[in-house]
């Protein structure tokens, strides 16, 4: 393990439509590169300190990484509602395209985190990531998904000192686009057929597993934030250990 | 338009700017908590791109330990926010700077308008408060509202009392936030403090008074209590709301050069 540079953060696509990146580059030639597509709503910001970290793990076991915040969250431009599962994949293709240009060709990893595993799942399929997929805590089922986050919607405004009706529109805070739903319907929540490359799952005992899948399995220090709305902190140690277990699995070493 | 600040020990910002002309005067937003600079439901990317609309160089960037900052080991809180004032100074050529943010933004912010003189104006969002009297009062006058049942449950947790928000907060010792915000108005710094429902420590506007003494109306200090919202402003139409009520603060405490805006002409409380 070496002492990776500087995370390098840098915007990407036209001036009009930026969308927000921090690059984790590798001290020597990198061994495999890895984009990770992050979760949506509010586990994107509850996660956010856990996979910059992890980041900067990889990064050190000679994995070049590529986070990105898609258009319309984090710090990439557009409102929230510019958001769409569909222009993810778009972001994604963008951001694997750059990571590309730097890493050069090694073994191509797509990372998807929670729901940001079906613009992994899409982009893997798009660029043939010659590497594979990796899945964070994969969401096996789109409706039990947004059942869970609209409860915790309604959790979160029953807070409210005033009260709030639950919308439509809005969820977990943040507005949703038109098609936002229909986007998600279209997409596959479990690598098919044009998958291209192997699995690794990371996740829980209760994370689902696909046929020839390798798993890593996560302490629950990693993975308990998922369905909360408080923000809280990650043990480092814990982060570390996983990332070795992902180089590992990765094929790096 | 929106670059990227390098700061010192591996972290970064992200500056956002204004498309022509510039104040001289520079906004830095603050952590919430744990939450990586662009806040709770990106309530501080869309309040940066407002204010820098209006003609505001704005910063927001992780403090050590959160977000993509490294781990407090290199530096210690004050001085990353301190180099990142000189930076953003030296990138920008604003010399004065308005800080803060929400809740322990607030409170960081509280720290570095005391100790350093280019800090002209202070946001504290869910800031310092004290309990005293008026919170008693307005706890009491809950309580009563709700059932009898509750009643016992909250004597019998008074008699254990848990941990509360205000010990998790990083204020001054008590008694010494007169002296400190006198201080901060007789350098002719502007503070706007804001409190929200969400908070078990802030339950009264009174409370406000009861703490700061008579410097709480002086001439500076913009006191607004919102007991409608909660800490983290989850709807959208109050993030809408508290952007506008900032912006508005903003142009008439720090109009740019040049311009004739008025407080009727923004939005109001």
């Amino acid at each position: 393990m070496t002492q990776a540079p500087v995370p390098a953060p840098l915007h990407l696509g036209p001036p009009e439509r930026p969308v927000f990146a921090v690059l984790h580059a590798t001290a020597q030639p990198p061994r495999a590169q890895l984009l990770l597509c992050p979760p949506i709503l509010n586990e994107h910001a509850r996660s956010y300190r856990l996979f910059s970290v992890l980041a900067r793990h990889l990064a050190a076991q000679g994995i070049a990484v590529l986070r990105f915040d898609y258009y319309g969250t984090g710090d990439s431009g557009g409102d929230d509602d510019a958001f769409t599962l569909g222009s993810a994949c778009d972001d994604a293709m963008l951001a694997s395209a750059h990571l590309a240009d730097v890493a050069g060709s090694v073994p191509a990893f797509v990372m998807g985190v929670r729901a940001g595993g079906l613009v992994a799942i899409e982009t893997a399929s798009r660029t043939r990531a010659s590497g594979g997929l990796v899945l964070w805590q994969p969401i096996a089922d789109w409706t039990d998904y947004l059942r869970e986050t609209g409860a915790l919607d309604a959790r979160q405004r029953a807070a409210i000192p005033a009260g709030h009706a639950i919308s439509k529109d809005t969820l977990m805070g943040f507005a949703l686009s038109k098609d936002f739903h229909a986007h998600a319907a279209g997409l596959a929540t479990w690598p098919g057929d044009g998958h291209v490359g192997r699995t690794i799952v990371i996740g829980d005992d209760a994370a689902p597993v696909g046929v020839g899948a390798t798993t890593i399995p996560a302490p629950p220090s990693l993975t308990r934030w998922t369905g909360q709305a408080e923000m809280g902190t990650f043990p480092n140690t814990q982060i570390r250990d996983v990332a070795a277990a992902l180089a590992g699995a990765m094929g790096v070493v | 338009m929106e670059a990227i600040l390098p700061l010192a020990a591996e972290s970064f910002g992200l500056l956002s700017l204004p498309s022509s002309g510039s104040n001289p005067i520079a906004i830095v937003f603050f952590n919430a908590g744990f939450i990586h600079r662009s806040g709770p439901y990106r309530l501080f990317t869309r309040l940066s791109r407002v204010l820098a609309a209006a003609g505001y160089a704005v910063l927001r960037f992780d403090l050590p330990g959160v977000g993509d900052a490294p781990s407090a080991t290199d530096m210690d809180e004050q001085q990353a926010i301190r180099d990142a004032l000189d930076r953003l100074q030296a990138a920008t050529g604003c010399s004065g700077f308005v800080i803060g943010g929400l809740c322990s933004a607030a409170d960081s912010g509280w720290k570095t308008a005391l100790a350093d003189p280019r800090v002209r104006g202070l946001v504290m969002l869910d800031g310092i408060a004290r309990n005293g009297l008026w919170h008693k009062y307005a706890r009491l006058r809950r309580m009563l509202r709700r059932s009898p049942s509750t009643w016992f449950k909250t004597v019998r947790n008074n008699v254990a009392p848990a941990v509360t928000d205000t010990d998790l907060r990083d204020w001054p010792a008590a008694g010494s936030e007169r002296a400190e915000l006198q201080a901060m108005l007789a350098r002719q710094v502007s503070v706007l403090a804001l409190y929200t429902g969400g908070t078990a420590y802030f339950l009264h506007p009174r409370q406000f008074r009861s703490t700061f003494g008579g410097s709480a109306t002086r001439r500076g200090v913009t006191f607004e209590h919102w007991p409608d919202t909660d800490h983290v402003f989850f709807l959208d139409a109050h993030r809408e709301r508290l952007i506008s009520r900032i912006e508005t603060w903003m142009r008439t405490t720090f109009p740019s050069p040049g311009s004739h805006f008025h407080a009727s002409a923004g939005a109001g409380r």
